[in-house]
């Protein structure tokens, strides 16, 4: 089925603008304004008008609904739209669905958008009936994504021989890529042991090994290659797309239910993605790999088999990701960790960055990149690429 | 003015017609779990379908309330209010004999002395005329 749907899809679309709102802890507005501000910036940067978007996609616990954005942009009628659940899994879903919409016909210009103010909103787990799986997990004080991941990271660390460093390199990984984007929330350098003295959140995570809560709002604009070509930015083609939710993920705990518990619905997105873009792991040499919690990213590089099963940890700790030196670069903007928590999205725009040749913290090899969003959930991600 | 201090609700399930049959389980102190009536397959939490054959119909079938830690962490804050003063507490993961695996919080035994595949056997603990939290302690292995 992949293998049709890349004669529709492989390369037929791109991204043409990218725009957003600065990141902060409180950023003073609502989402309501933060969302048009990214997605008239994205317009902008494409020099395109709002009234030529016909395609809006948007994820699940976004207020800003879709309709309501075009009114926004004096877009005349909206031909198709929609939203897609499961957080950070879903943060390439708007853009697998605007490129699906573009490359079927069904749309000319789409926007995809997210915007949220984490930060100062307060923390969504604090929230909601204890219902679902939640009713078995939260009588016993199982609430939280980061109390969640902890379970598996301390398995992984059992299992595969490794200590807390392993995780702590993520984040001073991508903090040293922070240090030279003037958007990152964090750019002072960490160190190791700054990881491993910051206080225990859910034991062997440490708070260095989370990403801040964050406001912000970012906004990509798709339209065909063919249109691409005739705008004002450097081609990013959309050569890949995929969604997966595996098997047994969706408001379950993958690490906890599935047999194997480092099996994520990651692995079945990297096989309908690589299908679709018609490459392999090996020809990725940057990536933007979704890091709400440094564990993922290690389940990341080992889900899209940019490293073997259970060695991601050694991997990055023998110097993999290393600035310049390193088999490959991720999180290039500082990621989740570092730049800023916006579900993931603010991680698609430096994916285009690096594509463009834009980022502040340029790889050598970013003809083609990788954004993978949450793998432990229902996931999504694209593959960006020159044309 | 002085504030006296309320104490934050204990957060407990909503118990509804698919999970009932769990926890009025539990309130006689005994595990029982959905099993697909045609290929066999348990499965937790509950679901209306079988994620191994599709099938709809199922049943609610006693089994071994034994099992092993599979793993565990322990939590720091944030935590909601009712658990703030009770950090740091370990949360656990057992894997039941019959291949399932609970969240749970595994009593009795310091969190220095978990070790992962340690025996562990299911202890109850009654909450109201409908509910008993299932909670693990160790068992001789």
């Amino acid at each position: 089925m992949a293998n049709d749907a890349a004669s529709v899809i492989r390369d037929r679309t791109a991204i043409v603008g990218i725009g957003r709102t600065n990141y902060a802890r409180n950023i003073g507005k609502t989402e309501k304004e933060t969302c048009l501000e990214a997605v008239r910036e994205a317009l902008a940067d494409a020099g395109l008008a709002g009234a030529e978007v016909d395609a809006i996609f948007k994820v699940e616990g976004d207020p800003n609904e879709e309709s309501e954005v075009a009114r926004a942009l004096g877009s005349p009628n909206l031909r198709m739209w929609g939203c897609m659940g499961w957080g950070g899994g879903a943060a390439c879903g708007p853009v697998v669905h605007a490129a699906v919409a573009v490359a079927s016909g069904m749309a000319t210009v789409a926007v995809a958008y997210r915007a949220r103010n984490r930060g100062s909103g307060g923390r969504p787990w604090t929230k909601g009936g204890i219902t679902g799986n939640r009713a078995f997990e939260v009588p016993y004080g199982m609430v939280s994504p980061v109390q969640q991941i902890a379970l598996s990271a301390r398995l992984y660390l059992e299992r595969y021989g490794g200590t807390p460093e392993w995780f702590a390199k993520v984040g001073v990984l991508q903090r040293a890529h922070a240090v030279h984007n003037p958007d990152a929330v964090f750019r002072t350098p960490i160190t190791t042991d700054d990881v491993l003295n910051s206080r225990m959140i859910a034991d062997p995570l440490h708070l260095l090994d989370c990403c801040p809560e964050s406001d912000g709002a970012c906004a990509v604009v798709v339209t065909s290659a063919e249109r691409a070509r005739d705008l004002r930015q450097p081609v990013c083609l959309i050569g890949g797309v995929a969604m997966a939710t595996g098997r047994k993920a969706g408001g379950r705990m993958v690490q906890v239910y599935e047999n194997d518990p480092f099996r994520f619905p990651g692995v079945d997105a990297a096989r309908d993605l690589f299908t679709m873009a018609g490459v392999g792991p090996s020809e990725i040499k940057t990536a933007m790999l979704y890091d709400m919690f440094s564990p993922v990213v290690l389940y990341q590089l080992e889900s899209w088999g940019l490293a073997p099963p259970g060695e991601a940890g050694r991997f990055l700790a023998a110097g993999g990701a290393d600035w310049e030196t390193g088999e490959i670069q991720v999180n290039t903007n500082g990621g989740s960790l570092s730049e800023a928590y916006i579900h993931g999205f603010n991680n698609i725009l430096e994916g285009v960055r690096q594509v463009r040749g834009t980022s502040t913290r340029q790889a050598k090899h970013a003809e083609q990149v990788l954004v993978a969003a949450a793998p432990v959930v229902p996931t999504s991600a694209v593959l960006l690429r020159r044309g | 003015m002085p504030t006296t201090p309320i104490e934050a609700p204990r957060p407990l399930p909503d118990i509804t017609p698919l999970t009932e049959p769990f926890w009025s389980a539990a309130r006689r102190h005994e595990l029982v779990m959905q099993r697909c009536t045609d290929c066999g397959a348990y499965r937790f939490p509950p679901e209306r379908g079988c994620f191994e054959c599709g099938s709809a119909q199922a049943e609610w079938h006693p089994v071994e309330p034994r099992g092993t830690l599979f793993t565990w962490t322990v939590v720091h804050p944030p935590v909601l209010p009712y658990f703030a003063g009770k950090t740091p507490f370990p949360v656990a993961v057992v894997e039941l004999e019959c291949g399932v695996r609970m969240v749970t919080e595994l009593r009795a035994v310091p969190v220095e002395a978990y070790r992962s595949g340690m025996p562990v056997e299911a202890s109850f603990e009654d909450i109201d005329d409908r509910l008993a939290l299932v909670h693990f302690v160790p068992r001789p292995g």
